[in-house]
């Protein structure tokens, strides 16, 4: 894939690719909690649990969604696995090398590794450089000559499907598809294994968002990188990932492959969150019987017991609010769950919907 | 009455729409070429109906709106032309004066941030009642505090007398947004321009407030003009669709024959660019090239540079299409070669 020989691009090949399948990435007990700080003396009054012991891994090659709607805790898990934010606990490790206790310089040669792609390519990108300057800094913190940069800035230029005189110009000059073009070239620039895409498309015009999901997929083909995909849109998720992990209040709720998530849903959040969007046709108005949770997202720094998403749940019982459902595989079903009532939505839920709490047995 | 062939004078004959636009174009000056960024749109709004305005961002969707109860600063924008009916009068031209009683009385609009819309010092309920008394002083202090508790109770605001004295941020996004929808629906309006309401808000409450606008619809025979780039909320609610590109309305239907045989190309493209959610096919088909600049928009069709089926042909570089009735359906498009376009579904394309 790439042209340049390998003699000019630093150590950048020396590096062990993995094999397509083998397990690149994997966490566990991840856990960053935000400390709340009083206002005059700072003392700590207590922690936001943003993430709360999350396990899950990527394959080489492999795409993993993470869905989940505002404060669930999917973007601050993508920075904590790039140590961007440190983990309050748990381990975060690459090709079997633990990252969360590697100082700041012990990580640098780590951070070619994984890359990330923001939402919003009007804000990531400096107004103030040019194409070349911002594609070629990531080589340049990684101490690449200048004639390897030239030559690697211009090929990344073609691979993300922009033109060579495109280096000279500045952000401003590109509309937001073209920018994201530029944000991936420049995540791809170390040859990453991982990139983490947080809602790469989510500021982006529909006809746009096409061409980017089309381009993340033929450049996984051509270099087979991992991704892990952020967004709270279920769609773009389904068409990129191969599995998905549903988060709810910082924990995922369920995961597994999209085709079994997706048309097998055994938890109440997935399901809700499935029947909420809508139906791509008129004809297919009022088919599939939505569900509309009931209430807000409690606040994070006091979840409820038990199951976190017991409160606005019509499934749930006395064991929700005493036992935390562990994410496992439940009741025959090939995919985890967490919860302690998995199960296919059945034609008559939810029949009691807006119960407000849990505590009463049915 | 047709969109296209109805006088440009005003609304006449048959039953009345109760907003006529027609012809309406607005620029915005800037240190160029004036940015044409709506070009001669004319439609009609019926009672009743939900209006779906679909376009990508700087399609002159929501410019066109705000320009309909002039709330545009001038300059840079200028209203370069057309007429806007409303119950009997054309909105571009009545005095300022009575223009004000319109606006938030009769016509009542919402946008995307409900956290930007409200005063954070001031309490939800407040706020709601003095957009009540400011159109109706007869109303007392009490009875707009009565008939705010039960305007919040309806968009479907839990507790609503204590929900009345608390403050913008005591409130969740989606609660903000009803409290926004309630403070619309304070002075009766006979229209409600909603643009974008649910995009900046989660799946599971976007739901929540598109059923909430839909029941209010159907209980005051409300009209709606829902402002929005998602072609699956146009699917689950509108009545009649609107599509714009690059300033102009380049197609109009009712809500299934869009969905079942669009007859623009940028309609085809944008269907089937939209992922879906019961299976991953391979590449995603999607509409090659980039948005297009108006300043000024391409010659002739402003689609021409992206579109599939044009194929570089002279007319459509030089010649703009009008748009024209396809069928006896009221089903309009603006595009010379529609009729080509018979033939079913794009094939998936590269990725630009």
């Amino acid at each position: 894939m790439s042209t340049v020989p390998d003699s000019q691009r630093g150590d950048l090949a020396d590096r062990q690719r993995p094999m397509v399948g083998e397990e690149l990435l994997v966490v566990e007990g991840l856990t960053v909690d935000f400390p709340i700080k009083s206002r005059v003396l700072r003392r700590r009054l207590g922690d936001i649990h943003a993430v709360d012991h999350i396990d899950l891994s990527v394959a080489a090659g492999e795409t993993l969604g993470i869905v989940g709607e505002t404060g669930c805790g999917k973007s601050t898990t993508g920075r904590a696995i790039l140590q961007l934010i440190r983990p309050t606990a748990g381990s975060v490790r690459l090709q079997g090398h633990e990252l969360t206790t590697l100082s700041k310089k012990a990580l640098l040669p780590y951070r070619r590794d994984i890359q990330i792609v923001l939402q919003d390519p009007y804000s990531s990108l400096d107004p103030r450089m040019t194409v070349r300057a911002i594609i070629a800094e990531p080589l340049q913190v990684q101490g690449i000559s200048a004639a390897a940069r030239r030559s690697r800035v211009d090929e990344l230029l073609e691979l993300v499907g922009l033109q060579p005189d495109h280096a000279k110009r500045f952000p401003h000059e590109f509309s937001g598809g073209q920018r994201q073009r530029i944000a991936i070239a420049r995540a791809l620039a170390l040859e990453p294994r991982l990139l983490v895409l947080d809602e790469p498309l989510s500021a982006l015009d529909v006809s746009i968002q096409a061409q980017i999901v089309n381009l993340l997929k033929r450049l996984q083909r051509e270099m087979s990188i991992s991704y892990i995909l952020i967004s709270h849109d279920l769609a773009v998720v389904r068409q990129i990932s191969d599995r998905v992990a549903v988060m709810y209040l910082g924990q995922i709720v369920e995961t597994g492959k999209c085709e079994d998530v997706y048309t097998n849903p055994t938890h109440p959040y997935t399901q809700a969150l499935l029947s909420a969007i809508p139906q791509p046709h008129p004809a297919r108005r009022g088919e599939r019987k939505r569900i509309i949770l009931q209430g807000d997202l409690p606040r994070p720094e006091a979840p409820p017991s038990g199951c976190r998403f017991r409160t606005r749940c019509w499934r749930a019982e006395q064991r929700c609010s005493d036992e935390m459902p562990e994410l496992t595989v439940r009741n025959g079903f090939d995919h985890p769950s967490a919860c302690h009532f998995a199960a296919l939505l059945s034609g008559t839920e939810p029949s009691r919907p807006g119960r407000s709490a849990a505590g009463t047995t049915p | 009455m047709g969109i296209v062939t109805s006088p440009a004078g005003g609304p006449a004959g048959g039953s009345e729409p109760l907003l006529s636009v027609r012809n309406l174009s607005v620029e915005f000056r800037t240190d160029g070429a004036p940015v044409q960024a709506v070009r001669d749109m004319s439609f009609d709004l019926y009672s009743g109906e939900i209006l779906g305005l679909v376009g990508e961002s700087g399609s002159g969707k929501s410019v066109s709106m705000s320009t309909l109860l002039r709330l545009n600063p001038s300059p840079p924008a200028k209203i370069t032309g057309g007429s806007v009916w409303f119950m009997g009068a054309d909105l571009l031209t009545v005095p300022e004066r009575q223009l004000r009683r319109v606006r938030g009385q009769e016509i009542a609009m919402i946008f995307q941030d409900p956290t930007m819309s409200f005063n954070p010092v001031q309490t939800i309920g407040s706020q709601i009642s003095e957009a009540m008394r400011v159109h109706d002083r007869g109303v007392s202090r009490r009875n707009a505090r009565l008939r705010t508790i039960e305007l919040l109770d309806l968009v479907g605001v839990p507790s609503p007398k204590v929900r009345y004295g608390q403050f913008p941020h005591e409130y969740s996004g989606g609660m903000r947004q009803r409290a926004m929808i309630a403070m619309a629906l304070a002075n009766k309006p006979k229209l409600l321009i909603a643009d974008e309401p649910t995009t900046a808000l989660d799946v599971t409450v976007q739901a929540q407030i598109l059923e909430t606008l839909q029941e209010i619809q159907r209980e005051t025979n409300l009209s709606i003009i829902l402002i929005t780039h998602d072609m699956g909320i146009i699917a689950e609610v509108a009545d009649r669709v609107l599509v714009m590109y690059a300033g102009k309305v380049v197609e109009t239907a009712e809500v299934e024959p869009i969905f079942d045989a669009p007859l623009h190309p940028y309609t085809r493209g944008l269907l089937a660019s939209l992922p879906r959610l019961d299976a991953s096919v391979g590449d995603l088909p999607s509409i090659p090239g980039q948005p297009p600049n108006l300043n000024p928009p391409p010659a002739g069709c402003a689609f021409h540079p992206r579109c599939e089926l044009s194929q570089h042909r002279e007319r459509c570089r030089t010649e703009l299409p009008d748009l024209v009735h396809a069928d006896g359906r009221q089903h309009d498009v603006a595009c010379h070669f529609f009729t080509e376009l018979r033939v079913p579904a794009p094939v998936a394309g590269e990725e630009r």
